[in-house]
């Protein structure tokens, strides 16, 4: 299963919700001001909150973090911005000096803040998004792309049961795994890979038989069934909407300056703080306007 | 706005113009479900060895397709790779990037076979022990310049203040996870690629022939 199905974000039109999303995400590439992106962070982690994503958070994310870790550490050492020095290094080869000031921290930090919003914008995608519905709204105008996406979506459990059935097989034969060792357990997937291989070519070919018995390309096509938009969601995607169009006319007069080199500066700190109000208002009132539909 | 956005939606309108071109070209039933069929199958090994850190057989995946059924073929299923398996790994501003770097591990094995095997219908692909090792060489490259792509993306989305120092700074943090990658690809190249040839090779023929056999039909 691809996410849990219990969303109330899945019963509004997917294109709305991935238009909001997508707006959060080219958000983050606005502007480089710690408040403005913290600001953005705290909101969707209180909206995220709400829709109970953190419960099962993968754990590839969990790991994503060390990484991002090393990212801060690195990054820092070897750039060479900034004026207040906290520690300075050896000279290297390629790279230089090995330092780091306080402007690369605050700008490494700021990276890190990025790169959390996007993450969680990304669960949020695979919680509130039905793929089946979002890409079926496209198959009037993309018929083999469609066509191809939701085979491959239909493929996923067809594969997993074909792994199962292949893995069962497999021991009833008497082939396991020579130990719980890793390499012994890797080397025995790589064995179950060319019978899987083998078996979704032949269910390949069943399913293009079909289509071609069908009449395939051969005259006017089935559209698949789409869903339509509402009156409310199309309100709510005025208000998605608005939201970069208050953005961009706010970074017009200014708000949201922030430098990190060669000297940290904040050019307006409370004029920052009234555009994030500002903000905050803006990016609630889709959230109300399409949940409110739900709640009615 | 930073180059890294700039860089995306030029990478969103190139991905629209080559979904029209799909739409508009001759793509068959047959084609598409063993499109579908490859993609998914990467997606699946991506997925199931998501535990090991960027040891996976997706890209050996894409490229014995193209190397097998042609760029076309090869670029598709590296695209629908990389957007399928993110339905389950997480879709992000990432995944336009991988798309177009398993798009062109699959492409270029398509362009690899043109250069070295012979044109035919009788063809025996990765036939000789040579061409088996430049295939894992080439899986083996594609590991690294899969996770250079990948960096040009990382580096590019620092924003504004990009410097030489962290140009490198990036690409020498993901040596050690592109290197574990082209070990992994060559592994998967070496040791899977001629049986997978073999089988990838019969169902080409196969599709050839209905293919022929169709266009027979018509009037």
């Amino acid at each position: 299963m691809i996410a849990p199905t219990d969303s109330r974000w899945r019963k509004i039109h997917p294109v709305v919700v991935c238009l909001l999303l997508l707006v959060h995400g080219a958000l983050v590439f606005f502007w480089e001001n710690p408040l403005l992106i913290g600001g953005q962070l705290l909101f969707l982690i209180l909206w995220a909150k709400r829709e109970r994503i953190f419960v099962d958070l993968p754990s590839y994310f969990r790991y994503g973090w060390w990484i991002a870790l090393v990212f801060l550490l690195i990054n820092p050492l070897c750039a060479s911005n900034g004026v207040t020095f906290l520690w300075k290094g050896p000279i290297t080869p390629l790279i230089g000096r090995l330092d780091l000031t306080a402007e690369e921290l605050g700008y490494a930090g700021m990276s890190m803040l990025r790169l959390s919003i996007l993450v969680l914008l990304s669960v949020m995608y695979q919680r509130f998004i039905d793929h089946d519905r979002l890409m079926l709204t496209f198959s009037a105008w993309m018929p083999r792309f469609v066509l191809t996406a939701v085979l491959a979506i239909r493929l996923f459990p067809f594969l997993e049961q074909e792994m199962a059935r292949i893995q069962e097989t497999m021991r009833l034969r008497g082939i396991l795994p020579k130990s719980d060792a890793w390499r012994d357990r890797l080397v025995h997937r790589l064995f179950l890979f060319r019978p899987l291989l083998l078996s979704a070519l032949e269910g390949a070919w069943l399913t293009a038989e079909t289509l071609y018995v069908r009449g395939f390309g051969s005259g006017p096509r089935t559209v698949y069934k789409r869903s339509r938009i509402t009156g409310d969601e199309i309100m709510g995607l005025l208000l998605v909407l608005f939201i970069p169009v208050f953005a961009g006319f706010a970074l017009g007069f200014d708000f949201g300056r922030f430098q990190f080199y060669p000297r940290m500066m904040w050019h307006d700190p409370v004029g920052d703080l009234l555009f994030l109000a500002g903000l905050s208002v803006v990016w609630i009132l889709p959230l109300y306007w399409l949940l409110r539909r739900q709640t009615q | 706005m930073n180059i890294a956005a700039l860089l995306l939606a030029v990478l969103l309108l190139l991905f629209f113009l080559l979904l029209f071109l799909y739409e508009k070209g001759r793509t068959d039933e047959r084609l598409i479900a063993v499109t579908a069929t490859l993609g998914t199958l990467a997606a699946v090994g991506r997925i199931l060895f998501a535990p090991i850190p960027n040891v996976q057989p997706t890209t050996f995946l894409v490229m014995i397709s193209g190397y097998v059924f042609g760029m076309r073929t090869g670029f598709l299923a590296g695209v629908t790779a990389a957007l399928f398996s993110n339905f389950y790994l997480g879709q992000g501003p990432w995944t336009l990037w991988q798309m177009i770097a398993w798009g062109l591990s699959g492409a270029s094995a398509g362009v690899l076979r043109v250069l070295i095997e012979a044109k035919g219908p009788g063809t025996v692909l990765l036939a000789t022990r040579s061409k088996r090792w430049l295939f894992a060489i080439v899986c083996l490259l594609w590991g690294y310049l899969f996770g250079w792509i990948m960096n040009l993306w990382v580096f590019l989305s620092q924003g504004g203040s990009v410097t030489w120092g962290a140009f490198l700074a990036v690409y020498i943090r993901g040596f050690a996870f592109d290197t574990a990658h082209a070990v992994g690809n060559f592994l998967f190249a070496f040791l899977l690629a001629p049986g997978f040839a073999k089988t990838l090779s019969r169902y080409h023929r196969k599709l050839l022939i209905a293919r022929l056999s169709v266009e027979e039909e018509k009037p």
